[in-house]
């Protein structure tokens, strides 16, 4: 072969490191939304007990 | 009453949580797929390319 099958799936594994950073990035922020939503309504709705 | 309504809005709040990590993984698996996919089709037809200059060689020296 004209590249190693090593080589290309280095490379390819090396874009999909960042790519699987980015993608924990996303699901982090949809976790904090998560949280600090849920957290508005406990403490609006905690007060009229 | 209003209980019921807290409730509701966290089964909705938590239901969009999961629903967008859905999405987002979905996205993933398939850019990881297509990309896959792309990297293979390349190489076979640099391969191919290869091979065909090859042999054109090979009969134009004989």
């Amino acid at each position: 072969p004209t590249t190693s099958v090593g080589s290309i799936a280095a490379r390819y594994l090396e874009e999909e490191e960042l790519r699987s950073q980015h993608i924990l990035e996303c699901l982090n922020a949809h976790i904090e939304e998560l949280k600090k939503e849920s957290e508005k309504i406990v403490k609006q709705f905690g007060h009229q007990e | 009453c209003d209980s019921v309504k807290g409730l509701e809005e966290m089964r909705a709040q938590y239901i969009k949580a999961v629903s967008k990590i859905k999405c987002d993984m979905l996205c993933y698996i398939r850019e990881s797929k297509e990309r896959a996919a792309e990297m293979i089709k390349a190489e076979v037809s640099r391969e191919r390319q290869s091979t065909a200059r090859k042999m054109r060689k090979y009969y134009l020296t004989c």
